[in-house]
């Protein structure tokens, strides 16, 4: 997972919790005593740290901290809540959330003087207790007289004669007496707890008779990253230095066995220890200047921001497109009716409702975008996996996964995009060798992008591997008894590229196991157009192949253009419409037995709605020899549709031809239902060109 | 690999401790918001261990903890803790969880535990 999709959940659930901080405080200024709300707060202020510390957030982790303390104390009744504390709490979610909003930016909101606040309320509480702790210890280092015994690896601990007493008692009974030095990671953190959990593990395996520091030292965390253990155990050595090395954060484990002969006659411990002191704190004056620092409360409560976000399952996104889609084919209806009866009073409310449903549209179809990371972010690995496997060296650069895409679509070129990229690295990428014999570096690029066009997604493969060879492809096709000789001579370079789509068709010589079988290029196609999209190959033999897919924003719903065949009504996909013209008859000439018009220079290929859709001729239409043409434009590739009339502009929502019967329908893309009640059939562009 | 259950109020580091895991080959199979929640699940899905934070709404982790130990006194529970917490995670080793990782935690340091306690 990237980097902003973390941050995006980061921030969503951090504002909740400020929310929830904000909520419980503005019930504690009402009441100071209540204990649930501090408990709520502890708790969001916790979670909040440890959330910004895994980000990396340090001044957030840093803030929250001081606000946990705070809360605690408060809790265990050391701090006395006040109007003043409040006042700072306040202050400190605003900045939390200011700090929140702006995590992408690079200036820090300064923290120190709030974190100083905090700090000195926390002190005033919290100090006299501690200086207590700590004096009891000191009593506590003095009680016993001890002896020295000399351990294997240097070290001279003091024993009590209790404690002398029992080693002699486990000497006796047949067990050893073993002297552990523990040495934890510099990074643990928690080295009291880490402690315990090593003391835990050694008494599974004997008894603990002495602990240097102290029990109670290493409780109170009162070691650097070093502490001794001497137990007595009927065990093995190695097994209990194994089992102890089994806990993290542990650097090193020296066991050494310890026998009394080494006993030194016993000596008074004269280390003083200055850290024990109590520690005298100066006590900050801050909490009188904080009186003044926030007067608002009220102020802040209207302010707050109430930013959340619900999981919803994507069949109710799906159910939400059909509504809307209802939606609009009875609005427009109404407008439909509204002119045949020509009543213009509904004209300002169908105006509004027509603005209505279109911010409803566009706020359903936005809810249901999802950003390309989603798929792309696996990419990367699986590509680095086959390179590897294949002994490539391969470079794969992934551009706009920020571009968003309709769910559905995007759940669905999963699939395809891994089959691309593997054909990249498969039939494209060269071995290093083959690529320094050609002057290329050794290093293969494969680029995946997403752009967004104008209505559609355009996505990319592009790598700079071996290329295809029209020629070869056509000796292919040829070979594999897809298509003639005069057929594929026929073609120009750029279609005989288009070549790898067609079923049966597979542009590798020898068969690998990562590609180059079953499903091929024309499963790849299908998909695409199954969504309503295209795809476009290019290759330059030696330099690369590029593979572009073009996809629509959404599959619910789509602007389109209304046209006329016969007596039928068409629907002409508005992404597919370069534009109209009007022609003669005269001005349609026959190039390479297919008919064209020439077109401010450009040669357009014509096709007759009226054959390819064997309906019969209009002859009225017929007679006034003007002919109406649309221009559409398939991947770079335009053609003229001669159509009847133009009916005019408007959305429509796709029923696709999904049942069973209709299923393998070619040259449509689907139905509607116009605002007059009748079926219009969607013509699907990339079958008729 | 290993199946296992995260106990985490904040969806947030579920996610974060999820993404660890799966990139090092272990399954999820479970994810709970409170100790309540992970109660309920442990025993239908005996997870082989399971990732207990400690301060959580409605139901502690240490408590969640000890009648997960009481279910099944093998459970592995690694107790997600911060600074700080160092009294509620020697409770937490004393009622029997077999280690414990500091938030702020990076992947090595994850890995590092579940590999000494699978």
């Amino acid at each position: 997972m990237e980097m902003s999709e973390y941050k995006q959940v980061f921030q969503a659930e951090s504002d909740e919790h400020l929310q929830q901080l904000n909520d419980s405080l503005l019930k504690l200024e009402q009441y100071h005593e209540d204990l649930e709300q501090i408990n709520i707060m502890f708790r969001s202020a916790h979670t909040l740290k440890g959330m910004a510390s895994t980000m990396g957030f340090s001044s957030i982790a840093e803030l929250t901290h001081e606000m946990e303390n705070l809360m605690d104390g408060i809790r265990n009744k050391q701090i006395k809540l006040d109007d003043s504390i409040i006042d700072i709490l306040f202050e400190c979610l605003d900045t939390i959330e200011s700090l929140v909003e702006t995590i992408d930016s690079e200036d820090d909101v300064d923290i120190s003087h709030l974190k100083n606040n905090l700090n000195s309320i926390i002190e005033n509480g919290g100090s006299g207790q501690e200086t207590q702790n700590e004096s009891e210890q000191v009593e506590k280092e003095t009680e016993d007289e001890e002896t020295t015994i000399k351990t294997g690896f240097e070290l001279n601990i003091d024993f009590s004669d209790e404690e002398i007493q029992q080693i002699q008692d486990a000497n006796q009974n047949g067990l050893s007496v073993i002297g552990a030095k523990i040495t934890l990671d510099d990074s643990c953190m928690l080295k009291s707890a880490r402690s315990s959990l090593v003391l835990k593990k050694i008494s599974e395996y004997g008894t603990i008779i002495k602990t240097i520091p102290s029990m109670d030292d290493l409780d109170e965390e009162n070691f650097e990253t070093e502490f001794n253990v001497v137990f007595s155990t009927e065990n093995n050595q190695d097994t209990i230095k194994e089992e102890v090395q089994k806990i993290s954060e542990i650097q090193n484990v020296t066991l050494s066995v310890i026998s009394l002969e080494n006993k030194e006659p016993s000596e008074p411990s004269c280390e003083t220890d200055n850290k024990n002191e109590p520690k005298t704190e100066t006590q900050s004056s801050n909490t009188q200047e904080q009186t003044q620092s926030g007067q608002d409360t009220s102020k802040r409560s209207s302010e707050m921001k109430n930013v959340q976000s619900v999981r919803i399952d994507i069949d109710r996104l799906d159910n939400m497109m059909n509504l809307v889609g209802e939606l609009i084919i009875n609005k427009i209806r109404i407008n439909q009716l509204t002119s045949d009866y020509d009543i213009k009073d509904l004209d300002d409310t169908l105006a509004d409702l027509d603005r209505l449903t279109n911010d409803i549209q566009t706020e359903v179809m936005e809810s249901r975008m999802v950003p390309m990371d989603h798929i792309f972010s696996r990419f990367p690995r699986m590509v680095r996996d086959l390179s590897k496997s294949e002994g490539k060296k391969i470079d794969l650069n992934i551009e706009g996964k920020d571009i968003e895409l309709d769910r559905t679509i995007l759940d669905e070129i999963g699939d395809p995009l891994v089959h691309l990229l593997r054909n990249s690295v498969d039939h494209g990428i060269e071995e290093p060798e083959k690529r320094r014999e050609t002057g290329k570096s050794e290093t293969g690029h494969i680029r995946l992008s997403a752009s967004r066009q104008r209505n559609s997604i355009l996505i990319e493969v592009e790598d700079d591997g071996k290329g295809m060879n029209p020629d070869k492809l056509r000796e292919t096709a040829v070979k594999k008894g897809l298509m003639s000789q005069s057929e594929v001579d026929r073609m120009s370079n750029e279609e005989a590229m288009n070549l790898i789509f067609t079923p049966g068709f597979s542009g590798a010589e020898k068969v690998t196991d990562v590609s180059g079988r079953g499903v091929g290029m024309d499963a790849v196609k299908a998909k695409i157009e199954e969504l309503g999209g295209s795809v476009k190959t290019e290759s330059v033999e030696v330099e690369g192949t590029k593979i572009q897919l073009q996809l629509p924003l959404t599959i619910a719903i789509i602007q389109s253009i209304l046209a006329k065949v016969s007596d039928e009504t068409y629907v002409i996909p508005l992404t597919n419409v370069v534009r109209n013209v009007s022609i003669k008859e005269s001005d349609i000439k026959t190039i390479k037995g297919e008919e064209a018009i020439l077109l401010r220079g450009e040669v357009l290929p014509i096709v007759r709605l009226h054959d390819v859709l064997n309906t019969s001729k209009n002859n009225q239409q017929q007679d006034n020899d003007e002919l109406i043409v649309v221009i559409v434009e398939r991947m770079g590739k335009k053609v003229g549709l001669i159509v009847d009339d133009l009916i005019g502009k408007q959305e429509v929502m796709i029923k696709t031809l999904d049942n069973k019967l209709l299923k393998n329908t070619k040259g449509f893309a689907g139905a509607t239902i116009l605002g007059n009640g009748n079926v219009a059939l969607i013509l699907d562009i990339s079958t008729l060109i | 690999m290993a199946k296992v259950m995260i106990v985490d109020d904040a969806a947030f580091m579920r996610m974060v401790i999820k993404d660890i895991l799966t990139k090092n080959g272990h399954e999820v199979v479970a994810e709970a918001s409170d100790g309540t929640e992970s109660v309920e699940k442990y025993p239908e899905l005996k997870p082989d261990l399971v990732f207990m934070d400690v301060v959580m709404p409605t139901m502690e982790g240490t408590e969640a903890l000890k009648k997960i130990m009481d279910m099944d006194s093998e459970a592995k529970v690694i107790m997600c803790s911060s600074i700080g917490q160092q009294s509620v995670v020697k409770e937490a080793i004393d009622i029997g969880a077999q280690d414990f990782i500091v938030k702020p935690f990076d992947a090595d340091k994850v890995m590092e535990v579940v590999n000494r306690v699978v």
